[in-house]
């Protein structure tokens, strides 16, 4: 037995020391406690994590880092698909990212929790932030139940790209370039009158199938229930919260009824907006999908700038295009949906301080405008707007910058990705109702919403429940 | 030699037979080869998939006809007698005729919001300004100094035709804005939009100008009954005009066919710079040492400990193995989204969050699907080999050296392999436990971040998905060849 | 069958012999090396798997939520009471009302099944329907695949490697190339196969009666790593046994059932066991398939595991989902265990056992 234990004490000796050997690393951390602190930045939970926008958050924080010794920036890329399952499984795990960003105004209120209200700090260093700087349209964006959980640095305001190319050769007046000129009826009569099967047949000629369609008239860009709706222009985002704070769904106002028709018969009926198979061909091999040269119109937001200009240097993408408004709801009123890009605080860092010096510097003028540049912003700060302008301007000389600052007079408000009780989940049930209009073509779309605003009250509910 | 004595006497039925049975073989043979070649081109059609589309522009795979082998339309480069023009927006700064004074309007940032105010005066350090939306209104003191202000800018959309000039050290491409009096004319530079015109003392016949050129598609054209390879010049709702090649400059042909429903003229037009870019993009030689340092170590830990364990349990005749072995099994039945989290704290509190530990070092100590498929062989090998081994006194390590070893080779080589293989492709733990930054991650999740929110360059990723899974398939090309080759179990040579 | 078990048999007595002498060898010390070789799983076991499981089963019984991790409480079993609650309301009418909380999750005729949460009895049917389909699908063509390359057919190896290439692809290159591949406008299989034989142009990502048939054909592109199980288990049997038959003048069928099978049998039982598990922890090919991972039309790919991961990572109730985890723990070991412990009636150890 002891001869035994004695050939086998070394095998358990080397597990041992690999156990052992690995262990000190531990050890090693909190040695580091006199180190300058570290800012993380968690970034992919929004845009920021493509190549070259990665160089030029890398050079900023070499430029923090190279100016102060007691506080380093460290910028983390995560791929968007999974960047959130990352944050969560670190936040939960005690590894807290200090700065979180750039986030969208969804990701802001999906995990509402996880954020520091910096309105104290705000207050305290206003002066120096020069708040007037700031559109007056973006600090509400991240404002909840008076908290401020973000400072706003880049907004995307949105219009009606259109391929100019598609609509000479089929003979089609151009959309209005004024806001107030045109209908979601002219829309559809426009986009129907420009959609084309793949035998070059129209629709509403002889012979037009429907089911081998190549140019869509109309594409919902990436859409979702309430980005794509908003545009009907509903009183409210779908959500009303009462002065005693009781919330209200509103998802089955008249707006929405129009809204959701119109893209359920764009569809089904009149053809010419894609359906979800067809949404993956159109977007076989192309970075954004407006430059596949098969979509005639769609409405998107300013971020579609960045992948046409590398489409456009690139020689995939020669068409001539231009952005125009987008057009009137039924009931008279414009809206363009706009999204904004933050970066928040995280509630479990302990270091507040230095991550506030840390946001403070992000959002002044030159470092926003480089980031939105890189990020396809139009920057919060009015300062920083010319120089945008130029930049963008230098890229697409055509560009009609009347559409895109007309767009900011009709900026959605409250937003369409505002705030809701029990957030991720009233968002998936309309995610859901939504996959359905687009994939059903017998669905009763007015008993549907019916039955989804009951639904999403019942998310409400639940949530007020529980508080 | 009994063959062809075979052929000789006929009608001896044990020959027939014997034919018959060879002809059998071959028949046999190649029905199976038939068989394999049909499911071979069924599992190689995603490999056909990605090398096409890893050789493909995004231009080409956008294309609605495109075929399944890299082609690009042909063109025709032609010259129209069409004059190049010049879309552009003009940026100047804006002025206010205010009671005859041209005053510049300057862009003043007040409470969020921009308003463009004209400069009339200095008063007591006071800016006095006009508000150019409503210059009737009072005019408005702000103690801000017009130095500190952006001028407001007017844009203004136009198009020129864009002329090649030459004179004195101007030379260029440059779009005429205006010809002026006396052979002068005003010029802008298309690279400087937002530099102000400038003149020149030329008339506009003294620049040359620049004639449209452009690439044209060539078509399948019907023409008269016959197909001809014509270049499509113009599309229009119910026809086209083409340029016949051969004959460039005859009248444009105005055909009556719809262009969507022509095909191309195609050419082939692989893109092997793909896979470089793709290389570039995700630093491929630092994440494949990663990968291969990972796969390579872990491998070996998990081939060792798997063997250590799995010969426990199966040659000691131990009390509760049954149950062990449930307890060894239920550790892969529990799914990993729930363990992720606490594991993660087990790891931070490890410091090992970022480092190559998570990946290597959990292998060491064996996992279930190892130790399981071990077992699984291990019960395979007679017990009487290790038996005969004892009696010549072998202690269990000698017996695992020299008999189990040997025996279960296949079986260990497979789990290399397939650790190796797993490792090779995991995702989510290194994402998960390695954390952001590229310079330290691995093949897969590189190769992830090509798969992006709005966009996904297909071309770049399954470059990279191929360049990827180069190494597993040689490995497991060569692999095999240990993995396959006889196995000496009971003395018998197979 | 008898003719040929005779041969294996052989094979056995000799250890049934030497078994005796075994325990002529001190058992204490039998013992003692038999969990002196567990070690590195024990430790393993202890300092990486063992506590992350009881953290989930205790979470199991809270309501964690990720983003409010300060407000957990400890709410019994209630999150357990939620996966199996079940409201049964007769119908013969067209009203149904369900206790408050409760939404339809199924309907049996004309009994109404309520429940607290209606997507799980989804997520179980999808699950269970495709393990039904896809297992026996993929275990017997991964064997039928291992005998077509245990052959002497020229090329075999290519072929090998072939057949086990798609296992090697990238799982989010897998996903795109076939979502490119059952496109119903332009996919490959539409446009190059079935098209051509006349038979329309399916949406098999959209269409819900399509969805199980659909992940079924996907999963058979990987069932590599099954097939070389079944080749190594197929190079363990022994020439002699294939010998021995054909002497007694055995067809192939006979040969296969009698020879092959028996002696493959310890690795049919470990790609049953580990496809068993590999199944019902299904979710990758279904998260990237449907839009944000949501299960598709009609959560007609709405596994279990989906289920499980959207609770967690998209509704951050880890405690359900930990519930949920336990749950298919249990089913998911008693089946197991089930089938180990049909396995000393079907599997043949040649080691003995």
């Amino acid at each position: 037995m002891s001869k035994f234990l004695k050939r086998g004490l070394p095998v358990l000796v080397i597990v041992a020391l690999l156990v052992v050997a690995l262990l000190p690393s531990n050890d090693a951390k909190p040695a580091k406690a006199q180190d300058p602190v570290t800012i993380r930045i968690f970034v992919g939970v929004g845009t920021g994590y493509l190549p070259e926008q990665q160089a030029a958050q890398v050079a900023l924080a070499d430029e923090w880092n190279a100016a102060h010794e007691d506080i380093k920036i460290e910028f983390e890329f995560h791929d968007n698909e999974t960047a959130r399952d990352e944050l969560l499984t670190q936040v939960s795990g005690g590894d807290v990212p200090a700065i979180v960003g750039p986030a969208g105004v969804r990701t802001v209120y999906e995990v509402s929790d996880l954020w520091a209200d910096i309105s104290a700090y705000i207050e305290q260093d206003a002066e120096e932030l020069n708040l007037d700087d700031f559109d007056a349209a973006t600090f509400g964006l991240f404002e909840l139940s008076g908290r401020q959980i973000a400072m706003p640095l880049g907004f995307y305001p949105s219009f009606i790209y259109v391929n100019e190319t598609i609509f000479e050769e089929a003979e089609v007046e151009l959309p209005p370039t004024e806001y107030g000129a045109w209908t979601y009826e002219d829309l559809k009569a426009t986009a129907m009158a420009v959609t084309q099967d793949a035998n070059g047949v129209y629709n509403g000629e002889e012979g037009f199938d429907p089911a081998a369609i190549e140019v869509y008239g109309y594409y919902p860009f990436w859409t979702n229930f309430r980005a794509s709706t908003i545009g009907f222009s509903p009183d409210d985002a779908g959500v009303q919260i009462g002065e005693d704070g009781t919330v209200t769904a509103t998802f089955n106002q008249d707006a929405f009824r129009q809204a959701v028709k119109f893209f359920h018969d764009g569809i089904f009926v009149d053809n010419f907006i894609p359906n979800a198979d067809a949404e993956g061909a159109i977007g076989e091999g192309v970075t954004n999908p407006f430059t596949s040269n098969r979509i005639a119109m769609g409405r998107s937001h300013t971020w579609l700038f960045g992948g046409i200009k590398s489409a456009m240097d690139d020689g995939n993408f020669t068409a001539s295009w231009n952005v125009y408004p987008v057009p009137v709801a039924p009931n008279g009123k414009i809206t363009a949906a706009v999204h904004a890009d933050t970066f928040a605080m995280m509630e479990g860092f302990e270091n507040k301080d230095a991550a506030w010096e840390v946001l403070k510097w992000l959002t002044a003028p030159e470092q926003s405008l480089k980031l939105c540049q890189v990020y396809g912003c139009m920057p919060a700060r009015l300062s920083g707007r010319s120089d945008w302008e130029s930049y963008w301007l230098e890229a697409f000389p055509f560009l009609n910058l009347d559409v895109v600052y007309g767009a900011l007079e009709y900026l959605d408000a409250p937003n369409h990705e505002g705030y809701m009780p029990n957030f991720a989940r009233a968002w998936d049930a309309l995610e859901a109702f939504w996959q359905v209009v687009r994939s059903d073509p017998a669905v009763d779309t007015d008993a549907g919403l019916d039955a989804l605003n009951a639904e999403v009250q019942g998310i409400f509910d639940e949530a007020a429940a529980a508080e | 030699m009994e063959r062809i004595r075979g052929f000789i006497s006929n009608d001896n039925a044990n020959q027939r037979n014997y034919m018959k049975r060879e002809v059998y073989k071959v028949i046999g043979a190649g029905t199976l080869l038939m068989i394999m070649i049909g499911i071979a081109t069924v599992y190689l059609s995603p490999l056909v998939y990605m090398g096409s589309t890893a050789l493909k522009t995004e231009g080409q795979l956008s294309d609605p006809d495109d075929p399944i082998v890299p082609m690009s339309p042909q063109t025709y480069h032609y010259v129209s007698p069409e004059v190049e023009t010049f879309r552009y927006t003009y940026r100047h700064p804006q002025t206010l005729d205010y009671q005859g004074q041209q005053l510049t309007v300057y862009e003043v940032i007040q409470q969020g919001k921009i308003y463009k105010y004209a400069f009339l005066e200095t008063r007591d350090n006071v800016s006095v300004f006009i508000d150019s939306e409503n210059p009737e209104a009072a005019p408005i003191e702000l103690e801000i100094a017009v130095e500190d202000l952006k001028p407001a800018l007017v844009n203004e959309r136009l198009e020129v035709n864009l002329y090649n000039v030459a004179y004195e050290d101007v030379r260029g491409q440059f779009g005429l804005v205006e010809e002026l009096e006396g052979n002068r004319t005003l010029w802008m530079n298309p690279e400087e939009i937002s530099e102000p015109p400038f003149e020149l003392p030329i008339a506009t016949s003294d620049a040359e100008i620049i004639r449209l050129e452009q690439d044209l598609i060539l078509y399948e054209v019907p023409v008269d009954g016959e197909i001809r390879e014509l270049a499509l010049l113009e599309t229009g709702r119910r026809g086209a005009k083409f340029i016949d090649p051969e004959n460039p400059d005859a009248e444009p042909l105005e055909l009556d066919v719809r262009v969507r429903g022509l095909d191309k003229v195609w050419d082939l037009d692989p893109h092997p710079e793909n896979f470089t870019d793709a290389m570039d993009a995700i630093d491929y030689f630092k994440l494949f040492g990663n990968t291969l340092f990972i796969a390579l170590v872990s491998g070996l830990g998990a081939m060792v400990s798997a063997t250590l364990v799995a010969y426990g349990f199966t040659r000691f005749n131990i009390p509760y193995a049954n149950i062990l072995f449930i307890i060894l099994l239920s550790t892969i039945v529990l799914p990993p989204q729930v363990t992720q989290i606490p594991t993660y704290i087990v790891y931070n509190k490890l410091g090992w969050i970022g480092t190559f530990f998570p990946l290597i070092v959990p292998h060491f100590f064996s996992n279930a699907y190892n130790v399981f498929l071990l077992r699984q062989y291990m019960m395979g090998i007679p017990l009487d080999m290790d038996e005969a081994a004892r009696v010549d006194g072998a202690n269990p390590f000698q017996i695992l050296w020299y008999v189990i070893v040997p025996a279960a080779r296949p079986a260990l080589v497979a789990v290399y392999l397939f650790h190796f293989l797993f490792s090779w492709n995991d995702f989510q733990q290194p994402l998960i436990y390695l954390g952001g930054g590229s310079e330290n991650s691995v093949l897969a999740v590189g190769l992830a971040n090509f798969t992006r929110i709005y966009s996904s360059q297909q071309n770049l990723m399954m470059a990279a998905g191929i360049l990827t899974m180069l190494v597993p398939l040689a490995v497991f090309f060569f692999a095999q060849r240990i993995f396959m080759q006889g196995v000496v179990i009971t003395g018998v040579e197979k | 069958m008898a003719t040929v078990q005779s041969a294996p048999t052989t094979q056995v007595q000799a250890p049934a012999v030497e078994e005796k002498r075994i325990k002529l060898t001190p058992r204490r010390a039998q013992i003692l090396w038999g969990y002196f070789f567990l070690i590195p799983w024990i430790i393993g076991f202890f300092l990486f798997l063992l506590g992350p499981m009881i953290a989930s089963l205790y979470l199991s019984m809270t309501d964690y939520n990720i983003q409010r991790p300060g407000e957990t409480k400890f709410i019994d079993t209630d999150n357990y009471e939620k996966i199996f609650s079940l409201q049964v309301i007769r119908s013969d009418a067209d009203e149904v009302t369900f206790k408050s909380g409760y939404t339809e999750a199924f309907r049996i005729a004309s009994l109404h099944f309520g429940s607290r949460d209606h997507e799980v009895w989804k997520a179980i049917q999808v699950t269970l329907t495709f393990a039904v389909i896809s297992l026996p699908v993929n275990l017997g063509l991964a064997l039928f695949f291992a005998l077509l390359t245990n052959t002497k057919v020229p090329g075999v190896r290519l072929f090998r490697t072939i057949y086990y290439l798609p296992s090697v692809i990238p799982s989010v290159v897998a996903a795109t190339v076939f979502q490119q591949f059952l496109r119903g406008q332009d996919g490959w299989l539409n446009v190059y196969l079935l098209s051509p034989l006349g038979l329309g142009s399916p949406e098999w990502l959209q269409e819900p009666s399509l969805a199980v048939p659909a992940l079924t054909i996907i999963g058979t592109w990987g069932i590599g790593t099954t097939m070389l199980m079944f080749l190594a288990g197929l190079q363990n049997v022994p020439t002699e046994l294939y010998e021995a038959s054909q002497v007694d003048g055995a067809n192939y069928w006979s040969r296969f059932r009698n020879v092959t099978l028996p002696m493959i049998s310890p690795v049919i039982l470990y790609n049953l066991v580990i496809g068993l598990i590999g199944t019902f922890q299904y979710f990758v090919v279904a998260y990237v398939l449907t839009p944000r991972g949501a299960g598709g039309n009609d959560l007609s790919m709405y596994f279990y595991n989906l289920h499980l991961y959207r609770e967690a990572y998209v509704f951050f109730d880890m405690g359900y989902a930990s519930a949920l985890a336990w749950i298919l723990f249990i089913v998911v070991l008693i089946v197991t265990i089930l089938v180990f412990r049909s396995s000393s009636r079907w599997v043949f150890y040649a080691g003995g056992k």
